[in-house]
């Protein structure tokens, strides 16, 4: 029995979960690169897997909210939090990958949350980090050849 | 877009930007075939406008 996913312009036929501890290993270590990859470069785990769409998708999506938080001079959270709050907003930015470095070169003039402007850039910033982690789960469970 | 001086969205803008590329992640991550997809992600931009702009309603009256 072979099952089938379909991306917007791609086919891919799975082989059989298998249950040979070796080989499930293999997959296992591949799933986890998936999802590093995934984690590091949005879009990145879904194209290992040839899905075009649904990497091109990510790619985009998580591009458009960093540069649009980042632009609206979102608070970018860093490793020196003050709580547990800028602990976890600095963990969901982190989740956007090499994309928070992208923000922080866009950001010339730093944070500015005086202003519902960048605020709502604060919660772009994290939520283009937490699709992201999504992304990159959503991956990791294809490359397992779970239902995805 | 200024990225010097910042973007300046007004309210309704962010809202709208936000619900538009949620919603394509969500069409994209979650449904397979292309018709599929873009049933859910215009159901799913759709809820968001209608759950934003109703929750922006039910505050308004504590609003002032």
């Amino acid at each position: 029995m072979t099952h089938e996913t379909t991306d917007t312009h791609e086919t891919t036929t799975l082989e059989p979960p298998t249950s040979s501890p070796a080989k499930d290993s293999t997959l296992q270590n591949k799933a986890w690169g998936v999802a590093v990859a995934g984690w590091l470069l949005p879009g990145l785990g879904h194209a290992l897997l040839r899905m075009w769409g649904r990497a091109a998708a990510v790619f985009v999506t998580v591009a458009l909210l960093v540069i649009a938080g980042a632009s609206m001079r979102g608070n970018l959270f860093t490793s020196n939090g003050n709580d547990a709050f800028d602990t976890l907003g600095y963990v969901a930015d982190l989740g956007t990958g090499s994309f928070y470095f992208l923000a922080r070169a866009l950001q010339h003039g730093g944070a500015d949350v005086s202003h519902a402007g960048g605020d709502y850039g604060t919660r772009f910033l994290a939520t283009a980090g937490i699709l992201n982690l999504l992304a990159a789960l959503h991956a990791y469970e294809a490359a397992r050849r779970r239902k995805a | 877009m200024n990225l010097a001086n910042g973007t300046n969205f007004s309210h309704l803008q962010a809202f709208v930007f936000f619900a538009a590329v949620i919603s394509v992640a969500f069409g994209f991550l979650g449904r397979r075939q292309p018709k599929e997809r873009m049933n859910y992600i215009l159901w799913s931009f759709f809820l968001f406008l209608l759950v934003g702009i109703g929750i922006g309603w039910l505050m308004y009256p504590f609003s002032r």
